[in-house]
């Protein structure tokens, strides 16, 4: 049974992925703390396979570079397996050999340095915008919806695949379970966590589900806070890494609560 | 003779105190070209008046201006009265501590600022470190496809098209703006170096040598090599 035919209605969420495969590889390098000039290839690669299946299972639009990737990185696994004789007939010296994971990890540094830059950047950031000039005013800086997207200011999309992923593993799901089509809709879910939150509440992702959460529900209710977070109903924190993620309403000063956007059987296009 | 012209308004005694003022009461930032004009203008005016003493600070030169906002910006983080002088792309503001900035705010009752995304602030940064810079370029970089948050950030005023590539087809080179100087409290793009040490601001001239090198394949990968082994 697909996603699509469990959305009650005909709330379309359209999701699109700005983070490439070089983010989800540097994130497994990071989470795993493995040595970036000695990656583990195939348990890398298994790690990476697996997310895409959950990015396709959330429908996510992912981009073909990370099915390129994919190959990459299945072409790297093969070649690392190859004994170090057929190494040799392939290479006329040994000492030619070059390491498959290479270009790779070049890639990877190289984009690890801009990351870094770019970490620094939101410090700037942060600290102008704390600045004000005479008469408070500031230079108004207005988000444009093109640069929506799935954009998380304090955690990564690759956080909150994550922990979907182990409550996705933790959720029951029986096969031959007969299942009612409208038991769970992406509407529904989006307003039971505005209400979760409203008014300052703190809603931790774990309390999201319970034991009992169907598997669907589960997504279902991802995709909601997925959307929520696309439209700006609410934020992401997390204090350390790898752990529980905190959800907070935007706008803790808007009393009513009730969210235009969550009009019934509305598209919502990006 | 009006009432007004009786009374003496006493002078300003140092260019420090004349410098500071016109940072107050400026509408804008200032530059340094700007505060000397704004002193030749006024000394002009009193031409006539061959005693006054406003003349004096017609003489300032740049650097002279540049030494007073230097002793007035040390002079404010001594003080520590919740204002300093910042310069942003070659123009000087007093603007409020950015450690004050809670309280500010609740009294402006102002909006928290919104903040780039993550994937945005990396392509930016890109960008910024590159310029100029051809999108396939970025995206080989980013190993993912840019052309939504570049749109984005041009319609934010952040990056701009600062020309053509010789390349075939002519692909267009992207650049940063004042806005991004302006948004990031950076002096010039010379501050990015700054930032990250590691990152230096590299010209294509530079960059095309670099990938000519790395073209030959096999001098390039023995070299990298050693990094792996």
């Amino acid at each position: 049974m697909s996603l699509q035919a469990l959305l009650a209605d005909d709330y379309k969420v359209d999701l699109e992925v700005f983070e490439g495969p070089l983010d989800l590889l540097l994130y497994l390098i990071r989470r795993d703390e493995v040595d970036i000039y000695d990656i583990p290839i195939e348990k890398i690669t298994k790690q990476y396979l697996a997310y895409l299946d959950v990015m396709r299972m959330l429908d996510l639009n992912i981009a073909g570079e990370f099915l390129v990737m994919a190959a990459t990185l299945m072409m790297i696994k093969s070649r690392m397996l190859l004994p170090v004789e057929a190494r040799g007939a392939e290479d006329a010296q040994d000492d030619d050999w070059v390491d498959p994971r290479l270009d790779l990890v070049r890639q990877l540094i190289e984009y690890k340095k801009f990351k870094d830059a770019a970490a620094k950047l939101l410090e700037k950031e942060t600290l102008r915008g704390e600045a004000f000039v005479f008469g408070g005013e500031k230079p108004a800086f207005e988000k444009t919806e093109e640069d929506a997207g799935l954009a998380l200011a304090d955690i990564g999309l690759f956080d909150l695949l994550t922990a979907f992923q182990e409550v996705l593993e933790r959720a029951p799901s029986n096969p031959f379970e007969q299942i009612d089509p409208i038991r769970w809709s992406v509407p529904d879910k989006m307003e039971m966590i505005i209400s979760r939150t409203k008014g300052g509440q703190r809603l931790f992702f774990s309390k999201l589900f319970t034991a009992e959460s169907h598997r669907m529900e589960v997504i279902v209710t991802f995709l909601a806070l997925l959307e929520l977070l696309r439209l700006r109903q609410v934020s992401l924190y997390q204090n350390t890494a790898f752990h529980d993620i905190l959800i907070l309403s935007a706008e803790p000063f808007n009393e009513d609560g009730q969210s235009p956007i969550i009009g019934g059987g509305e598209h919502v296009t990006s | 003779m009006s009432q007004a012209d009786d009374v003496k308004v006493p002078l300003a005694s140092s260019l420090q105190q004349i410098v500071g003022a016109l940072l107050f009461g400026a509408d804008r930032p200032l530059t340094v070209d700007e505060i000397g004009a704004c002193l030749k203008s006024v000394a002009k005016a009193d031409e006539a008046n061959e005693t006054s003493a406003v003349s004096i600070f017609a003489e300032a030169s740049p650097n002279e201006i540049k030494d007073a906002l230097g002793s007035i910006e040390k002079d404010l983080s001594r003080l520590k009265i919740g204002f300093e002088l910042v310069e942003i792309n070659g123009s000087f503001r007093l603007e409020t501590q950015p450690c004050c900035g809670r309280w500010v705010r609740n009294l402006l009752k102002a909006d928290r600022p919104n903040r780039l995304s993550r994937p945005a602030l990396e392509t930016l940064a890109i960008v910024a470190y590159r310029q100029p810079i051809a999108k396939s370029e970025i995206e080989s970089i980013r190993g993912v496809m840019v052309d939504h948050i570049l749109k984005a950030l041009m319609e934010l005023h952040l990056v701009r098209i600062v020309g053509r590539s010789e390349l075939p087809g002519r692909p267009f080179l992207y650049g940063t703006t004042a806005t991004f100087l302006e948004h990031f409290g950076l002096r010039n793009l010379k501050d990015l170096n700054e930032i990250d040490p590691t990152l230096q601001r590299s010209k294509p001239s530079e960059r095309k040598a670099a990938h000519k090198k790395g073209n030959v394949a096999p001098a390039a990968e023995t070299e990298g090599s050693s990094l792996v082994h």
